[in-house]
């Protein structure tokens, strides 16, 4: 009798009991896969705006540096699209060989306006690179392994008039940079700088783009992170310079969009940016999200199942505001 | 063949006799308390990963405000006396069917003399309510220079 196995009963009952044992043990492993699957495109979606953020603050800090300030930033203010952003580019100068400000690589043969348009247009520099003295470090443009220029292809530039600073700044990036000339052939991205009063002295600043094109995050036309839908970037300009935010100094939000070519840039104190980061995919069982809304943007209309953050920062301009020349 | 297998079932016949119900369901129980903790485990994780997010939020919050008191005129950010509220900072992510305010963060901050006219201490102080109830907060201090010599 001891050893005559299992009867039917004990085994149905056993495999009914395992069953529900069963179905709980697989339940609990769905619920922990799907938590997973969310949290680590959240999480995801979190370190790439928290990546994107700290490289755009730092670059925004060094805003100016050793130039002149209203070279610091230019942008384009979109409410449909993403913003762009230009902030004058800090690694092509080296600020232990020199104290001061360069004026820029100064646009020759008397040009006075830059074509606009999205158009190619040939600027014949005086110089390539902006520090006279000791020009480093720089770029190698021609890939001979001698750096030659501050300007180089797919970084930005930055064009404004030292002797109409109010006509505000114009910026796109650089297609061509020809070292024999010397000269830049640039893609400029916002409207013509604003009305001639008098003679001009245009300089051109190599600057770094920041610019989004199908939810990538471009640096220079280098993929900085994915899935990122916008960023949309504030300004404060300190017009009567009182070092305080007064009501219309804000420019770049809801009822106040900010234009490159009626804004000098020296008056800049803080900028504001917004950056809306969302996952990798769409999660079948979330149908509540829809697009952000920051500063002049509109939200979306859809829904759909992407999760999102958004990161707005404040970024104190350390570079422009404290100098005693007024440049 | 039975005479030969009798010695054999009556020396083992207690160690193949099965477990009892009784050790079964201690076994159970045991497993039960392991699993139990386990889930409480995830559950724990979980929530480890908001409290650090809601961290992450506040010292973006914090470090928003101090660029601006950085910022400010030397005559604005004059000696508080204590700390300050600030108005509540909403951190939201707006869903369909209405605005969902993750969590609110309060801010305030406070500015003391340290060598007067030459230089001024900044605290600012982000404080929130977990889910749990357990007040959170985060402190960040600097140092404010008069660069407009006033």
């Amino acid at each position: 009798m001891r050893n005559s196995g299992f009867t039917i009963i004990e085994l149905m009952v056993a495999s009914v009991l395992a069953a529900i044992v069963m179905i709980f043990t697989l339940q609990t492993f769905t619920v922990n896969n799907r938590t997973y699957i969310k949290i680590d495109s959240v999480v995801d979606t979190q370190q790439s705006v928290r990546a994107i953020a700290s490289i755009l603050e730092r670059d925004l800090r060094h805003a100016g540096m050793m130039i002149p300030e209203s070279a610091a930033a230019c942008g384009i203010d979109n409410t449909d699209a993403p913003d762009l952003l230009y902030i004058s580019d800090y690694t092509a100068i080296n600020p232990a060989g020199a104290i001061g400000t360069f004026d820029g690589a100064r646009v020759q043969g008397g040009v006075s306006q830059v074509n606009t348009g999205g158009t190619d247009t040939l600027l014949n520099l005086d110089t390539l690179m902006i520090e006279p003295g000791t020009p480093d470090p720089s770029y190698d443009t021609d890939g001979n392994g001698v750096n030659d220029s501050d300007f180089r292809v797919n970084g930005g530039v930055i064009i404004v008039d030292l002797m109409n600073l109010g006509r505000g700044s114009a910026c796109g990036v650089v297609t061509d940079v020809n070292l024999a000339t010397p000269s830049i052939t640039v893609k400029i991205k916002t409207a013509a700088l604003g009305p001639l009063g008098g003679a001009s002295a245009l300089i051109a600043v190599p600057a770094i783009e920041y610019r989004i094109d199908s939810n990538k995050l471009y640096r220079n036309n280098l993929l900085l992170a994915g899935g990122v839908e916008d960023l949309q970037v504030a300004y404060f300009l300190d017009s009567n310079g009182n070092n305080d935010l007064d009501a219309g100094e804000l420019y770049g939000i809801s009822g106040n969009d900010y234009l490159a070519s009626a804004r000098d840039a020296s008056k800049l104190r803080s900028v504001r940016f917004n950056v809306v980061v969302r996952t990798r995919s769409e999660d079948e069982r979330f149908t509540q999200g829809f697009f952000q809304a920051t500063e002049n943007r509109d939200a979306g209309t859809v829904q759909d199942g992407y999760r999102r953050r958004v990161h707005t920062a404040v970024v104190r301009m350390r570079n422009i505001g404290d100098r005693v020349e007024g440049t | 063949m039975d005479g030969m297998m009798e010695p054999t079932t009556a020396r083992s016949s207690r160690a193949a006799g099965g477990f009892t119900i009784l050790e079964v369901m201690i076994v159970i129980g045991i497993l039960t308390f392991g699993l139990l903790s386990l889930a409480a485990m995830q559950i724990q994780a979980i929530h480890g990963s908001d409290r650090g997010r809601h961290m992450t939020n506040a010292a973006t919050i914090a470090e928003n405000k101090m660029e601006q008191l950085q910022q400010d005129a030397w005559a604005t950010i004059g000696v508080t006396g204590g700390f300050i509220a600030d108005p509540v900072e909403q951190n939201v992510i707006q869903l369909a069917g209405g605005s969902s305010s993750e969590r609110s963060y309060s801010v305030s901050y406070q500015v003391a003399d340290l060598q007067p006219t030459f230089t001024r201490a900044i605290d600012v102080q982000v404080s929130w309510t977990e889910e749990g109830g357990e007040n959170r907060s985060i402190t960040l201090s600097s140092i404010r220079y008069n660069r407009e010599g006033v």
